[in-house]
């Protein structure tokens, strides 16, 4: 129970924060705005239908835009040594990082949101054909998105060039989980019946493994 | 007054690769005590702290407190009695005051939270501006607030990590003031290089040479603390 | 100094190993009737790939007991697996196109288990960029152990990912001849000895160094 109400207090503090100082969340949604709008220009030179190809274009963008606020999400504790304070507190570590990873989750799921959205109303990308599916899809992949890329944040903290090192770090551990999810949300558009596609149960096995891992690792990680 | 051993850390030492920051440090704090640990820079006295507050893991040795190994179930009691500050303030920018407070009140499950918080901001004379963010504060109400967060959770054992680092003559006096009257029932444990306003605070100096501490004594005045501290650096 | 004179052993036997393979692959297994004499590479290529494998199961291994111990020799072997481990991934990536060259007529097919390679590069070059551009010494190797832990615990699932992915077919396992097998054995006894000198002098190196710091 202490656990729980741990997570759900700084996952309160967290989000309030994020909204608050409002960098992290307009950054990357309007990068993930003009990231569609660019696209939509190097595409439409007549390659070929950019509302077929879309799935993985819509994953590279939250990639992105995503890294914007996850890989923050620590190193914003850097000021005023707020880092320390959450560490010192008398509370499981583990819980830190899951409320963190909850954080995450959330304000992926709202870039999401609002990119399936947008792209929806400017490339017509037919989203709505199983949004079921999509949401499903868009969720799971989220969830190993964010609980490897807070644990990459948490890593990189009070690190010089962070900033440079967390894509390197993070994105090559990170290519199975977007091949899926291109490939998933490819077949979700086209109204494919996903549920028993390998490619679920991989992305499935990911989040396990990863979430598991990365808060068994997170006490290690942040130990000085 | 009583002087009950609250941490006792024997034997630490904390190597980082082939270097030794601390070696067979023994240390002890007690409550109505204040401890003044002095060293040059290097010398280990940071490393010190951040393993006393359990940030930082000694390679060997161990901390106990009021005579119990901290682990297991008294690693909580223990974190739980432990007051960091540094000068750094720990607080939130885009929080207020109120809910920086309110925060850690509940990070340390504070019982009558609200009481007491109410009752530190008005301590520390920043009650009028409680529902303003912190970042729009002066350097002055920050530290004011930075304390209040520290006397939230009525730690027992207070880690003060070059406090007046950053502050202005005023702020140190303030500062002075206010760390002098908290000793009672608590063990201080104070890293600073200000000798003269240690000396109000402190009964008892630890010093801190390459590692090891070399010598620990009471005294009765800042000429005491000098003499005592640059006799050991001259020593090899 | 033991360490060294493993190193020196395995490195005698792997070069002996080396002349004898060298000498199988180019006048002893019989020439492949449709790649031709670029078949040969495969003797090679395959053992650079399963000596990458365990190179990074030793950083793996020897990352977990770091974190366990805090030992910095745990930590010199797991930066010297993920380093040798490495080089060889980047064998099999330079040798790969090769074979591929004679075989699909292209340099790079996205061929999955190259593929696989590649995305194995990636990971672990970061491993060593991190270990190159971070700040604190100690903590860098916290945190490069925890990074090859999550790396190593990925490769099967990149491995899957790239299988399902994968739309160039895998070159069908052609039934080797009794020679052929027999060269094989020899490169890949010669190429893991190989890699296991580089890994014990990479090691002594590390430890040199230290005691030069100091």
């Amino acid at each position: 129970m202490r656990y729980l109400s741990i997570i759900f207090l700084v996952l309160k503090k967290e989000l309030k924060d994020e909204f608050r100082r409002k960098e992290g969340i307009v950054a990357s949604f309007f990068f993930a705005l003009i990231s569609l709008v660019l696209f939509h220009f190097s595409f439409d030179s007549g390659v070929g239908d950019i509302s077929q190809s879309g799935a993985g274009l819509l994953w590279l963008i939250i990639l992105f835009a995503g890294t914007l606020f996850i890989g923050a999400s620590f190193k914003k504790e850097e000021e005023n040594g707020t880092f320390y304070a959450l560490l010192l507190a008398p509370v499981d570590r583990g819980a830190i990082y899951l409320a963190k990873f909850l954080s995450n989750l959330i304000l992926l799921t709202l870039l999401e949101v609002f990119l399936l959205f947008i792209s929806y109303f400017f490339l017509n990308i037919p989203i709505f054909n199983s949004p079921l599916s999509i949401c499903f899809v868009f969720l799971l992949v989220s969830i190993g998105f964010s609980s490897l890329g807070t644990l990459i944040s948490a890593l990189l903290i009070n690190e010089r060039g962070s900033a440079v090192l967390y894509p390197l770090l993070l994105y090559p551990l990170l290519i199975p989980l977007f091949m899926g999810g291109a490939t998933l949300t490819n077949e979700a558009i086209n109204s494919k019946d996903i549920r028993s596609d390998p490619w679920l149960h991989l992305i499935i096995l990911f989040d396990i493994l990863f979430l598991t891992i990365s808060t068994l690792l997170f006490e290690s990680a942040v130990e000085e | 007054m009583e002087n009950e051993v609250l941490v006792s850390c024997e034997n630490i030492e904390k190597s980082f690769g082939r270097k030794r920051a601390l070696k067979e440090v023994n240390l002890k704090l007690y409550s109505n005590k204040a401890t003044l640990l002095l060293g040059h820079n290097g010398a280990g006295k940071t490393t010190l702290c951040k393993i006393v507050a359990l940030l930082s893991k000694q390679t060997k040795g161990n901390i106990f407190f009021k005579g119990k190994q901290v682990e297991g179930n008294v690693r909580n009691k223990y974190k739980k009695a432990i007051g960091y500050l540094s000068h750094s303030t720990f607080l939130y920018n885009h929080f207020t005051a109120y809910e920086n407070l309110s925060f850690f009140s509940r990070l340390y499950q504070v019982k009558d939270a609200e009481k007491k918080i109410e009752s530190l901001l008005k301590q520390f004379d920043i009650l009028k501006v409680k529902d303003e963010v912190v970042k729009n504060f002066s350097r002055g109400m920050q530290q004011r607030l930075s304390l209040s967060r520290l006397l939230i959770s009525d730690p027992m054992i207070l880690i003060l990590d070059e406090p007046f680092t950053g502050l202005d003559p005023d702020g140190i006096r303030n500062l002075t003031r206010y760390l002098s009257n908290l000793k009672e029932g608590r063990a201080i444990l104070l890293v600073t290089h200000e000798i003269d306003e240690s000396v109000e605070i402190c009964d008892e100096v630890s010093i801190l040479k390459n590692g090891e501490v070399v010598l620990t004594s009471e005294f009765k005045n800042k000429d005491e603390v000098t003499k005592l501290y640059f006799d050991v650096q001259e020593k090899r | 100094m033991k360490i060294k004179s493993f190193a020196m052993i395995t490195s005698i036997i792997a070069v002996i190993l080396n002349l004898f393979a060298l000498y199988m692959v180019f006048f002893y297994a019989p020439i492949e009737i449709q790649m031709g004499a670029a078949q040969k590479i495969f003797y090679y290529h395959v053992p650079s790939a399963i000596s990458s494998y365990i190179m990074l199961f030793v950083s793996f291994l020897f990352s977990i007991i770091f974190l366990v111990t805090k030992n910095e020799l745990a930590d010199l072997w797991a930066y010297a697996g993920a380093e040798v481990g490495l080089v060889f991934i980047l064998c099999v990536l330079i040798s790969g196109p090769i074979w591929g060259r004679s075989a699909w007529g292209k340099w790079w097919v996205w061929e999955p288990r190259l593929t696989t390679f590649l995305i194995l590069f990636l990971m672990y070059f970061s491993y060593i960029l991190l270990r190159t551009f971070s700040s604190e010494e100690m903590k860098s190797k916290r945190i490069s152990a925890i990074l090859s832990i999550i790396a190593f615990l990925d490769v099967p699932i990149v491995n899957r990912a790239i299988a399902l992915w994968g739309s160039v077919v895998h070159p069908k396992k052609v039934a080797l001849e009794k020679e052929m097998w027999q060269t094989f054995i020899v490169s890949f006894l010669a190429v893991l000895f190989l890699a296991f000198s580089f890994l014990l002098w990479r090691v002594y190196i590390g430890i040199y160094k230290e005691r030069k710091n100091e």
